[in-house]
């Protein structure tokens, strides 16, 4: 038992670990755009380090239920933070007497589409999961 | 429910993977298309000032651009706006180049209250706007602003006082000078001036027209001659009324002088 704990919490920290570097390199690469997006980074920030608490957490409590608790919370919070973040998909950048909008819609509407599938596929699988463990049991 | 698991998860793949694509390929496309400015030209086409600008579009991206609009406002300072003028690309296709000629026009006839800025300088407010549509789902608009300084073409425009001497048996004759500057730097003014004299009761009393020129930057002054008949009544106070007419414009300037002998 303890050592599958350990196990978990090894695999967890290797996942995490993962994440931490995918930050580092696209922190990297928004380097010579920093200028721009510099006013954004605390919000990066915030995006890599709950998305890595989110990754700990969901393989720690892996062969559980809590884990498609934390998957769908995990998409229930990426929507919400992308809708938040890009402002429900239009930015708008003001420097000096240049003022810069984007229409990013259809980006966030993909993301949204694909969390909702994502969210779909963990209710499913929360009841698929469910539904062994009780046939196991009996 | 194996089944419907296995295909929402190759689904959330299928859909991953075509956002990081399209996402990859529109930054990497929006980063390579180049616009170049060319040499700004001015010239003056009937009755309007054209100033040309004409921007190279090179569309290197994996994607077409679409609705492209550009739109200069010119303002005065109380924001009225004076000139609006758009040019319009329906679509650049990808990996081609486009040559977009933005022409802002000024006719003096189309701008409100333009006498205004004939005789007095200003500064304007030009606001540039442009949007396009990138791959049709990325609706981009971006918009700056910059100022015109505004030379008038006849600032200080003035008319002296008349005098009055007699020239023979029947007419006597009426001088005074006009003159302005010529403050623009984009119109050289060529035209005609049409002077009439009024006496006090509204009769018109003598009339001149002379031609003028005053390039870019000059002054211009002209004393005026103009034969009175004896047999009209000449009053103390007179008003003058020039009339200035150029294929861009016409301005009249009335003023009441006393008149000297």
């Amino acid at each position: 038992m303890k050592r599958n704990l350990a196990r978990r919490i090894l695999k967890a920290g290797i996942k995490a670990a993962l994440i931490y570097i995918v930050y580092f390199i696209f922190m990297l690469l928004i380097q010579p755009f920093f200028e721009f997006i510099g006013q954004y980074s605390l919000l990066i920030d915030m995006f890599f380090t709950v998305l890595i608490v989110f990754i700990f957490l969901t393989e720690l409590f892996s062969g559980t239920i809590i884990k498609y608790m934390i998957e769908f919370s995990k998409s229930l919070f990426i929507i919400f933070y992308f809708v938040a973040a890009l402002n429900s998909g239009i930015i708008d950048v003001s420097m000096e007497n240049v003022s810069i909008i984007v229409n990013l819609r259809f980006f966030l509407l993909m993301l949204v589409l694909i969390n909702v599938i994502g969210m779909a596929k963990t209710v499913l699988s929360a009841v698929n999961f469910l539904h062994e463990k009780s046939e196991k049991e009996y | 429910m194996k089944y419907a698991l296995r295909a929402l998860r190759w689904t959330t793949i299928i859909f991953w993977l075509y956002f990081a694509f399209l996402s990859l390929t529109v930054v990497y496309s929006a980063f390579n298309v180049r616009v170049e400015t060319g040499e700004s030209q001015f010239f003056i086409e009937d009755d309007k000032i054209v100033w040309a600008m004409p921007f190279m579009i090179n569309n290197a991206g994996f994607y077409d651009i679409y609705d492209l609009n550009m739109t200069s406002i010119v303002e005065d300072a109380d924001g009225t706006v004076l000139i609006k003028n758009s040019s319009f690309n329906p679509v650049i296709p990808k990996e081609k180049q486009s040559i977009l000629w933005h022409n802002v026009s000024i006719n003096f006839k189309e701008m409100p209250n333009y006498e205004i800025y004939l005789t007095h300088d200003s500064n304007f407010t030009v606001k540039h706007l442009i949007s396009l549509n990138y791959a049709k789902i990325i609706p981009f608009s971006l918009s700056f602003n910059s100022t015109m300084l505004w030379g008038a073409p006849l600032y200080n425009l003035s008319i002296s006082e008349p005098t009055l001497h007699s020239f023979n048996a029947t007419h006597s004759k009426v001088s005074f000078n006009v003159s302005f500057e010529n403050h623009s730097p984009y119109i050289e003014l060529n035209g005609t001036m049409e002077v009439k004299i009024l006496n006090e009761n509204g009769e018109v009393i003598g009339v001149a027209e002379e031609s003028f020129y005053a390039p870019s930057g000059s002054s211009w002054k002209e004393t005026i001659e103009i034969l009175v008949a004896n047999t009209v009544e000449v009053t103390d106070y007179v008003t003058i009324k020039a009339t200035f007419k150029t294929s861009m414009f016409s301005y009249e300037m009335e003023a009441r002088r006393r008149l000297s002998s």
